[in-house]
């Protein structure tokens, strides 16, 4: 019986002739003694012929089209180089991505929320008094010729820690802080030069503009228009926002340089949205540093 | 001059060794090669002209694995897809043909599972029982007296398909690779990634279950 088995364990090799002649000796000799093998090894050779004698099948006429139409509508190989970027050069375990993913949202959470805390802190704490006042702090958005500096000298002025062009601001924080519009008019710092059209100035426009369309969710506000203007790199945006929203937004704008000038004789000026009063269009035009 | 000439037998000698090694060990020729490398340049064409090569066999892997030439077809073009998005990643260890064998076992047995999971497979056996099933159970040949026509027959080709069909994952694999595509057990090693050993040992599995789900039409 066990020999039975061993020769079994042959028929691979015995059926595709690679065992040496001694081996198919023995193997031959086993199958005239017992029946049970000869049969099996008979009925063996009838199966992988069964197997071979599959007809290859051919694809329908439609295939090779249908598949370049695929394959068109399919990034190209060099274009996966974004989405294989980790997979690529750093191939982890699926744990392990998974953890480092955690990790990184972690991260941002924490961040994001240091970010919040800073908000909700005293007033006192988290503002800066600026001596002058229109002196904004450099980077992106920078300001040098500040028109409405002398009318804003008149008093403090409040700098947010968290820069809302940089981030996001919190909505709850906008509700306490931001008055809604009234016939009284905006109660913030842009009210006092009453800076319906904005210019930025700035040496990174692009990403001046980047920053403020990031930040305009946040506020439930929309860009309606957005296109070149003046200079070089110069841009105009027509905005939509939430009257509330409208004070904390231009404050913002002027801590990191807006001006009070118009956006410009070719535009339109602002106007408070017809649909719904508690909606503010507003022209904000970010042009190189004069 | 006798140090001469054994100087000069010490570097004839070592050339021959030389070439021993580089022959012996050199790369695996892959005529795909050129067309490969210009296709990851972002040249459509030369992927076009691997499709050309081997869509035939391909789609008739695809279409074993399913059984029906609606999925192959689906099932192949997929194949043609992972492999035109995944070009880059071929870092041409071996054949580009050994690659693309392995992305079509992969998803074919991936879409067998899948498609096994739905019952697709016993669906398709119950409504076949209807038409040809049923004749071949009523009026089993006489195939002693012509095994290859039985075997050449479209009711045998049916009776093999769902044979296949019935089989595990990895067992069927192994048979379309084997004895439909008739790659040699090193490829199979290959493109399985599997030992060749192993290899040889699970085909033999494989084909002991279909012989005995073909038991009753071939003895």
């Amino acid at each position: 019986m066990k020999e039975c088995e061993l020769v079994r364990e042959l028929f691979v090799e015995v059926n595709d002739d690679e065992v040496d002649s001694e081996t198919a000796d023995r193997f031959r000799e086993h199958l005239s003694q017992c029946h049970n093998c000869s049969d099996e090894f008979t009925l063996y050779g009838r199966t992988v012929q069964a197997l071979s004698f599959l007809d290859r099948v051919d694809p329908p006429d439609d295939f090779l089209p249908q598949l370049a139409l695929r394959l068109d509508r399919s990034s190209p190989p060099f274009l996966n180089y974004f989405r294989d970027l980790f997979s690529g050069a750093f191939p982890l375990p699926l744990p392990a991505g998974v953890t480092a993913l955690a990790l990184i949202v972690f991260a941002f959470l924490t961040f994001y929320h240091n970010g919040e805390l800073m908000r909700s802190l005293p007033f006192e704490t988290r503002s800066i008094t600026h001596e002058a006042p229109m002196a904004a702090k450099p980077g992106i958005l920078s300001t040098k010729k500040m028109p409405g500096a002398d009318r804003l000298a008149a008093g403090p002025r409040t700098h947010s820690s968290t820069p809302v062009l940089h981030s996001s601001i919190p909505r709850n924080n906008f509700h306490e802080n931001i008055k809604p519009v009234a016939s009284s008019g905006f109660s913030t710092i842009a009210d006092r030069i009453g800076a319906d059209n904005l210019t930025v100035e700035s040496t990174r426009i692009d990403r001046a503009v980047a920053s403020l369309k990031r930040m305009l969710p946040n506020i439930e506000g929309k860009l309606v228009v957005e296109r070149t203007h003046g200079g070089i790199g110069g841009k105009v945006l027509r905005v939509m926002i939430p009257a509330r929203a409208y004070g904390d937004l231009t404050t913002e704008l002027i801590n990191y340089g807006a001006v009070e000038s118009g956006a410009g004789a070719d535009i339109n000026p602002p106007i408070v949205s017809k649909k719904s009063r508690d909606k503010v269009l507003l022209y904000i035009r970010f042009t190189q540093p004069r | 001059m006798h140090h001469i000439s054994e100087t000069i037998l010490n570097c004839m000698c070592l050339n021959i060794v030389s070439l021993f090694f580089v022959f012996a060990f050199r790369p695996e020729t892959d005529d795909d090669r050129e067309a490969v490398e210009d296709c990851v340049k972002g040249d459509r064409d030369a992927f076009d002209l691997l499709v050309k090569k081997y869509y035939q066999r391909i789609y008739n892997l695809a279409y074993r694995f399913v059984g029906d030439s609606e999925e192959a077809s689906d099932l192949a073009q997929e194949i043609f897809l992972a492999a035109y998005q995944n070009l880059k990643k071929f870092r041409g260890d071996a054949k580009f043909s050994t690659w693309l064998f392995q992305i079509a076992t992969n998803r074919g047995k991936n879409r067998f599972k899948y498609l096994k999971r739905r019952g697709y497979f016993a669906n398709r056996g119950s409504s076949d029982d209807d038409d040809d099933r049923g004749d071949w159970q009523r009026t089993i040949p006489d195939h002693s007296t012509n095994p290859e026509a039985l075997l050449a027959g479209k009711q045998m080709q049916r009776i093999v398909q769902d044979a296949i069909d019935e089989l595990e994952p990895d067992h069927k694999a192994i048979v379309l690779l084997r004895d439909i595509e008739g790659f040699s057990y090193d490829e199979i090693a290959k493109i399985l990634d599997l030992p060749e050993g192993t290899t040889k040992s699970r085909l033999h599995r494989a084909r002991m279950v279909v012989k005995e789900k073909l038991k009753k039409v071939l003895s």
